[in-house]
């Protein structure tokens, strides 16, 4: 068989693939160019951005635990401005497809940064209501509570015009499928998920925290059957798509995600392993298909339904 | 400098130094850029359990990153100080073993590769590691001083001999050839018979490092770099995971800025 053909729809834009670079892993999208070109995945989703720049939190802000990654980096980031007359305008010339991941302290501040966001050439804005590494509001504070998180989509979906608008979900919620289920009627187009998971490391013998927020967000390997199983519930519960994530670090992990429901999928913490690892995790979903004689959305016909899969 | 490059390569020889530190030397792959002092490398231990997924293979789940300490036409060599369970497996590892390697990472420090001025290398514990990128050729005078807690982990004198023959080894508990002492107490005795300017390299731990930085912003005539350290998890600027605000107010990444920076710049 010739090449598979792996185009995702999402409904409001088709990708040429369904691997993506999640947020917070792969910069503004052009620093880890000469080992992942950001034209070569289906969309790339730079370093989340506010309204104004924001320092971060302080050092440590990651540490190593069994298998993945604990992280407090607390959205360091050059703000909107900056984004767009820096960041973007090489990324769009370089022919890649971008979503931009948004979070502010308060859901006015999500809808303004929306409003700035309307007439740039952007894919989509992933609203980030889920990072677990934001004090004074912001971030998690809305994706855990379903009620905020829908005022804030719908303010934001009135701020953001035409462009789509994509929910970025937390994993532990009471939940998920209401989350997403709100999410899709206040207006989103589409939902990614996980964020990373709320956890703490400790030095045994310094009897200190191994981050200097003391908490973080884990990600990487240990995260994905958690990922998995929200990512499955989710889909089950919307009719917009689910772009899937939580440490897929091979083409195998990215292949279980279409199997649980999620149309495309993003690499996160495995890009900071190895910076090719979006790439060579999309040339593997390639060959898985072309040995198999399918194309991506025949592959998708397997997955799980929620009659089959039996979600409580 | 030129851009980083991933490869595979092989163990060639590993020299265990002292007790937990170890001295590997790999295959250099082709076409690897000059490493300039200063400058790192991620090395990550593949041949543990190849067909592995990440995370799983026993290598950790990130690579790791180690100063180089030394190059030759053939061959990259690292010093490696036994501080958890995956920098432990070097000391284990044989001849052939399969590593990666990504790099050369960093900036390279200009005032480390040609310098009129005499030179003092602070080295603490693991902190001997990037002193082996210092070309003594291109340096009028070197001096080396080295402190241990304990005898037992210091470098054998074959090897410091390579490294620097004029040097001045301490060990903290004085159970070690050279004496009992710290390098920052040797470092206030070589600035006090200074007599022209100096500049000092220091790599060791915290306490260490804001020693130097103190001494030497006492003497104008030293000027002080310092090779930092902190987690980092890409090593390539897009993690952010050791951004940090510099004392001029600049945001600066550990990974692409330094590691080494003049002292004046770092809040300790």
């Amino acid at each position: 068989m010739s090449l598979p053909d792996l185009k995702t729809d999402l409904g409001f834009v088709t990708l040429e693939n369904p691997v993506m670079s999640a947020s917070g892993t792969f910069g503004y999208g052009l620093e880890l160019a000469d080992f992942c070109p950001p034209e070569a995945l289906g969309a790339v989703v730079p370093k989340g951005i506010s309204l104004k720049p924001w320092p971060g939190n302080p050092l440590p802000r990651a540490a190593e635990t069994a298998g993945g990654l604990l992280n407090a980096i607390g959205l360091e980031n050059m703000g909107v401005e900056r984004f767009l007359s820096e960041a973007l305008p090489p990324l769009k010339a370089r022919g890649a497809r971008v979503g931009v991941n948004i979070l502010g302290k308060t859901a006015e501040e999500y809808a303004e940064l929306c409003r700035r966001l309307t007439d740039a050439p952007v894919d989509f804005i992933e609203l980030n209501i889920s990072c677990p590494n934001l004090h004074g509001g912001g971030g998690l504070s809305f994706g855990a509570d379903p009620a905020a998180a829908g005022r804030l989509v719908a303010l934001s979906r009135e701020a953001a015009g035409k462009v789509p608008l994509v929910a970025k979900l937390p994993p532990l919620v009471s939940d998920i499928a209401l989350l997403a289920k709100i999410c899709e009627d206040n207006g989103c187009r589409a939902l990614s998920l996980i964020n990373s998971v709320p956890a703490l490391a400790i030095d045994h013998r310094s009897g200190r925290p191994l981050l200097g927020n003391v908490t973080g967000g884990l990600s990487g390997p240990p995260v994905k059957p958690l990922a998995l199983r929200q990512v499955f519930a989710a889909a089950s519960a919307v009719k917009i798509p689910v772009i899937g994530l939580g440490g897929i670090s091979t083409a195998a992990d990215a292949l279980e995600f279409f199997l649980a429901g999620a149309a495309a999928v993003q690499v996160g913490s495995a890009t900071l392993a190895d910076p090719r690892a979006p790439l060579s995790i999309l040339e593997g979903v390639r060959d898985f298909l072309r040995e198999r004689g399918e194309n991506l959305e025949d592959y998708k016909k397997l997955a799980l339904t929620a009659g089959k899969g039996r979600l409580p | 400098m030129s851009a980083p490059v991933i490869a595979e390569t092989r163990l060639s020889a590993a020299r265990v130094l002292s007790a937990g530190t170890v001295l590997i030397r790999l295959e250099r792959p082709e076409n690897f850029p000059d490493p300039f002092p200063g400058q790192f490398a991620k090395l990550k231990i593949l041949s543990a359990a190849p067909n592995l997924p990440p995370g799983l293979c026993g290598a950790g789940f990130l690579d790791r990153p180690f100063s180089f300490h030394a190059q030759t036409a053939d061959e990259l060599s690292f010093l490696i100080r036994e501080a958890g369970a995956v920098s432990g497996l070097f000391k284990s590892l044989s001849p052939g073993a399969k590593i990666r390697i990504t790099g050369p990472l960093g900036r390279a420090e200009d005032s480390l590769i040609k310098g009129r001025d005499p030179l003092i290398l602070v080295a603490g514990g693991a902190g001997l590691a990037p002193m082996g990128m210092i070309r003594r050729e291109n340096f009028p005078r070197v001096l080396l001083l080295y402190g241990e807690k304990t005898g037992e982990a210091q470098a054998d004198e074959g090897y410091l001999d390579s490294l620097a023959p004029d040097r001045i080894s301490l060990t903290e508990d004085g159970s070690g050839r050279g004496g009992k002492g710290l390098p920052t107490e040797a470092l206030s005795r070589a600035l006090e018979a200074l007599t022209t300017p100096a500049l000092v390299f220091a790599c060791g731990p915290p306490g260490l490092l804001r020693e130097c930085a103190r001494l030497c912003a006492e003497r104008p005539r030293a000027k002080c770099l310092i090779s930092a350290e902190t987690f980092l998890a890409c090593g390539l600027g897009v993690c952010l995971s050791c951004s940090f605000s510099a004392r001029d107010g600049s945001r600066r990444r550990l990974c692409v800025d330094g590691p080494v920076f003049p002292a004046e710049l770092l809040n300790f």
